[in-house]
C-alpha cells in the first residue's frame, strides 16, 4: 500500500483563508477596510486570535497578549470574536471546496486540504482548480484565500503561506526539496522552540541545511522526531487527505443572568443544556462516552467532574442521568453557581461498531424511535419545540 | 489479661494469607485493616472483616495467657511469611504493643484494642446444609468471569444471582451472572438438601468480592456447609466461617431471554479449534471491544479482525451450515472466556440473526449455558 502511495503522485491543494476572523469583521463592517483590525477579546486578559494585514504591519500576530498588541498598535481596532459568525462563513467556504472534490480535510475553521488527484481531465490542471476555487470564494463570499499546491500535505501547507495574502504557490512534482531548501528551518513541522537551538548549534538555519545530515545521525540525536524531520525536510509525507476529522467533544455551557443557589433551578438549566447537547450529538451522528460537568461558582472558581458511560451514548436522558450522578460531587446548591456546562467527549461516529445489550434492548429501541421522532419535529419547527416537561416553564434564553 | 500465645507458623500464615484481600480495602475505619486475634482454650480465633465480608479461622495454639488484640493484617502477614521458624510467639505488652518472637528475632508491632473491632455477624446453625466444594467451585468458575465490573452496568450485575431450578425430578442449585452483554448460567445437582436453602421468592445476589472469597474458601475443605439467611450468606467448615452480606436489588429477567432463543438451528464446531481461532483473531482486534467479525455462510464460519495499527487476520472454519449468510460481530473476549471454562470436544452455537443473542452449549457441559450478545457492525 505504501509503495502505491509513493508511485501514484497526489495533487494536493492547501487552502488557507487570509486573516480569517479579521477579514470576516471587515466583510460585515466595510468601514473597517484597510484598518488595523484585531480580533480577540476587549479585556486586557485575552490574547489576539487574528489580526488584519494592516495590524500585522505593526507587528501584531495571533496568540500575542492583547496588552502587548495594544502597545504595538495603539490605533488598532479591537473587536471581540464572533465565533458563530466565523463558523457560519467557514461552513459556506467548506461547501464551495466540496463542490470540487469530496476529499476535503478541514483542519480548522479557516483551512483545509483538498485532494484533487485525477480531477485534471474534468476540471483542468491543479492550478486551474485552485484558481477556480479562489475565484468562487472571492465572488460568493467576498473573502480571499491563499493556496499551496504540491504533491504532499506538508509541502502544500508550507506553500500556501508563501504568497499570502491572496496568493497561490505551485510546487512542481519533484521540486519539493528545492522549494523547501531556502526556507528557514522553523517553518518545518515539528521544529519548535525546543529543537530550534539544537539545530542552530549544528549550523542548520534553513531546511536545506538539514538535508545534509544523514538519517542515522538525526535519529540518534533527536529520536523519532529526527526521523520525522529528515523526511519532512525532503518534502516526503505519506499522509493522505483524511476526509473525516472527528470532533473531540461537543458541549454547551451557559452563564446565568444571576447566580443560582437553588439545586432544582440548576438541574433545570442542566436538563436544558443536556437536551441541546443530545440534539447536537444526534444531528452530527456522534455518540460520546465521557460526560463532563462544569460548574463555575459565584467566586469564579470553576471545577469539572466527569465520568465514563458504560457505552457511548447520544441519548439525552442517559446523559442527564449521568449529569445528575456528577452533580452531588460539586458544591452546587451549597455555593451559588454562576455558570453550568456539560460536554461529551471520546466521540465516535454512530456507525462505529457497538456492543448490543442483552436486557432492555426493546425499551432502548423504543426510546430511540421516540427521540428520533422528536428530533425530526424539532428540526422542522425549531429547536426545543418538543422538550422535556420540566423545561416548558423555561423560556428560551 | 495480656494475650500470650505460641502458634504454628504454617497455619498462622495460611490464615493470614486468606485475609489479605479483605483487609486491603482502604477505608475510613482504621481497625478494619487489622486482624482480630482471640486466644482461649488452646485455640486462637482469627477474624477479619470489611463490613461486607467477614472471615474467621480457628487454629490450634499453645495459649500461655488468654486474651485478645488486633494487629495490622498486612504487616503481620509479611513478618510471618518471612519467618524461618516453625513457631511464632506473640506476647502483648503495654498500650497494645505486641512483641513477636521468631527464633532469635524480635519484632514490636503496635496493635489496637480488640473492643473496637466490629462484632462478627450472628448466624443460625440450624439452616446450614452441606454441599461439595467441587460443586461450588464449578458454579463459581463457570459464572464468575461474566460478572459486570463496577460502574460498567447496573449495580446488581456486579454480583451472582442464586436460584433453585427443577428439571424433571432433579433439583439444581443455579448461579447466574451477566454484565449486560453476556450471560452465564451454571447449575449443579447438589443433593436434596438444596431444597432447604432459603432462596425462593426473592433475589439472592452475592457481590463480586464475596464470590472471589467463596472460591478461595472452597480450597479449605471437601465439603462446605452453607445457608442463605435474610441478609447474609454463610459458608462454614469445621474451623472456618465466611459470612457475606447479600446485595439488595433486582436482577434482570434472564429467563425470558433464554426462552426466546431459537433452539432449532445450530452449528456444531470443535471447541478447542474455534477457541484458538478467536484467540488468534484477538491478536488483531482493536480497542476495548475486541471486535471479531463472524460470517456464517456456505458450510463455513469466516472469522476476521483488523487493527489500524497492526494489520488484519482472517480464518475459515468448516461447519455444517446451509442457511442464509449471517454476518455479525462479537467481542472476541466473550467467546474466549466462555469456551475456556467448557470441557466438551464439540460445542453447539445457536445463531439466528445479527441482532439476537447467540447461545453456546455443549453435551459434556450439560448444565452450562452461555449467551452472548453480538455487536452492531
Amino acid at each position: 500500500m505504501q509503495q502505491d502511495k509513493k508511485t501514484t503522485h497526489r495533487a494536493i491543494i492547501h487552502l488557507d483563508m487570509d486573516a480569517f476572523y479579521a477579514s470576516v469583521e471587515v466583510l460585515d463592517f466595510p468601514e473597517l477596510a484597510g484598518l488595523p483590525v484585531i480580533v480577540g477579546g476587549q479585556s486586557d486578559r485575552g490574547v489576539v486570535s487574528a489580526a488584519s494585514y494592516a495590524a500585522r504591519e505593526c507587528g501584531v500576530y495571533s496568540a500575542m497578549s492583547v496588552v502587548v498588541a495594544r502597545r504595538l498598535c495603539p490605533e488598532g481596532i479591537f473587536r471581540p470574536g464572533r465565533l458563530e459568525r466565523y463558523q457560519e462563513i467557514s461552513g459556506q467556504i467548506m461547501a464551495i471546496f466540496r463542490d470540487f472534490t469530496p476529499l476535503v480535510e478541514q483542519i480548522s475553521v479557516d483551512e483545509a486540504f483538498l485532494d484533487v488527484t485525477g480531477c485534471e481531465r474534468l476540471l483542468g490542471t491543479t492550478k486551474d482548480i485552485a484558481e477556480a476555487i479562489r475565484k468562487r470564494v472571492r465572488e460568493e463570499i467576498g473573502l480571499t484565500v491563499s493556496a499551496g499546491l504540491a504533491s504532499t500535505k506538508l509541502v502544500a501547507k508550507i506553500a500556501s503561506d508563501q504568497n499570502k495574502p491572496d496568493g497561490i504557490t505551485v510546487v512542481p512534482l519533484g521540486g519539493e526539496a528545492a522549494f523547501l531548501a531556502p526556507l528557514p528551518i522553523k517553518r518545518l513541522w515539528g521544529v519548535g522552540k525546543k529543537t530550534l537551538p539544537h539545530l542552530e548549534l549544528l549550523g542548520v538555519h534553513t531546511i536545506g541545511d538539514l538535508c545534509r545530515f544523514p538519517l542515522e545521525f538525526l535519529e540518534k540525536k533527536f529520536g523519532k522526531q529526527g526521523r520525522h524531520m529528515y523526511f519532512c525536510a525532503r518534502g516526503e509525507d505519506r499522509r493522505d487527505v483524511e476526509v473525516v476529522v472527528s470532533e473531540k467533544s461537543i458541549g454547551n455551557e451557559s452563564t446565568f443572568s444571576y447566580d443560582l443557589s437553588d439545586l432544582n433551578s440548576i438541574k433545570q438549566e442542566l436538563l436544558f443544556l443536556t437536551t441541546k447537547v443530545g440534539e447536537r450529538l444526534r444531528r452530527k451522528g456522534y455518540r460520546g462516552s465521557t460526560v463532563t460537568l462544569k460548574i463555575k461558582y459565584y467566586d469564579f472558581k470553576s471545577i469539572t467532574r466527569s465520568c465514563t458511560l458504560p457505552q457511548a451514548s447520544n441519548d439525552s436522558a442517559e446523559i442527564y442521568a449521568a449529569i445528575l450522578r456528577l452533580l452531588p460531587k460539586t458544591e452546587a446548591g451549597k455555593k451559588a453557581v454562576r455558570l453550568a456546562g456539560l460536554s461529551m467527549g471520546k466521540l465516535r461516529t454512530e456507525d462505529t461498531p457497538c456492543q448490543l445489550d442483552l436486557f432492555g434492548g426493546a425499551e432502548k429501541q423504543q426510546r430511540q424511535h421516540l427521540t428520533h421522532a422528536m428530533d425530526e419535529i424539532n428540526q422542522r419547527y425549531g429547536s426545543l419545540t418538543i422538550k422535556p416537561g420540566r423545561l416548558t416553564a423555561k423560556t428560551r434564553n | 489479661m495480656p494475650i500470650i500465645v505460641n502458634i504454628s507458623r504454617d497455619e498462622f500464615l495460611s490464615a493470614l494469607a486468606s485475609f489479605q484481600n479483605i483487609t486491603a480495602k482502604k477505608g475510613t475505619i482504621a481497625i478494619l485493616s487489622n486482624v482480630l486475634l482471640e486466644a482461649e482454650n488452646d485455640t486462637v480465633q482469627m477474624t477479619c472483616t470489611d463490613l461486607e465480608i467477614g472471615l474467621r479461622h480457628t487454629i490450634p495454639a499453645e495459649v500461655l495467657s488468654p486474651g485478645s488484640i488486633t494487629l495490622p493484617s498486612k504487616k503481620l502477614f509479611e513478618i510471618v511469611r518471612e519467618a524461618g521458624s516453625d513457631h511464632i510467639h506473640l506476647k502483648e505488652k503495654n498500650n497494645s504493643w505486641v512483641e513477636i518472637t521468631i527464633e532469635s528475632g524480635n519484632y514490636n508491632v503496635c496493635g489496637m484494642e480488640s473492643d473496637e473491632f466490629p462484632h462478627f455477624p450472628e448466624y443460625n446453625n440450624d439452616q446450614l446444609i452441606e454441599i461439595k466444594s467441587s460443586s461450588l467451585i464449578d458454579l463459581v468458575d463457570k459464572t464468575s468471569f461474566s460478572m459486570a465490573n463496577d460502574g460498567e452496568s447496573q449495580f446488581t450485575l456486579t454480583g451472582i444471582l442464586l436460584e433453585k431450578h427443577h428439571r424433571d425430578d432433579t433439583l439444581f442449585l443455579r448461579f447466574i451472572s451477566s454484565d449486560g452483554h453476556r450471560l452465564s448460567v451454571m447449575q449443579v445437582n447438589a443433593g436434596e438438601d438444596i431444597n432447604l436453602l432459603d432462596i425462593d421468592n426473592r433475589k439472592v445476589i452475592i457481590p463480586k468480592k464475596g464470590i472471589q472469597e467463596i472460591r478461595k474458601f472452597c480450597e479449605i475443605s471437601d465439603t462446605i456447609s452453607i445457608s442463605i439467611e435474610e441478609k447474609q450468606a454463610v459458608f462454614k467448615t469445621n474451623n472456618s466461617i465466611l459470612i457475606i452480606r447479600l446485595m439488595n436489588g433486582e436482577f434482570p429477567d434472564y429467563q425470558t431471554l433464554m426462552n426466546i432463543i431459537d433452539r432449532e438451528k445450530f452449528i456444531e464446531v470443535n471447541r478447542e479449534y474455534i477457541l484458538h481461532a478467536f484467540k488468534r483473531m484477538s491478536l488483531f482486534a482493536e480497542d476495548k471491544y475486541n471486535i471479531v467479525q463472524f460470517v456464517l455462510y456456505d458450510n463455513k464460519i469466516n472469522l476476521a479482525s483488523q487493527s489500524m495499527d497492526i494489520g488484519n487476520a482472517r480464518e475459515d472454519i468448516s461447519v455444517n451450515y446451509e442457511g442464509d449468510e449471517i454476518k455479525l460481530g462479537f467481542n472476541g473476549k466473550y467467546f474466549i472466556e466462555t469456551l475456556s471454562v467448557m470441557k466438551s470436544e464439540n460445542i453447539k452455537l445457536f445463531i439466528s440473526s445479527n441482532e439476537s443473542p447467540c447461545m453456546v452449549i455443549s453435551d459434556n457441559d450439560p448444565e452450562f449455558i452461555s449467551i452472548i450478545m453480538p455487536m452492531h457492525l
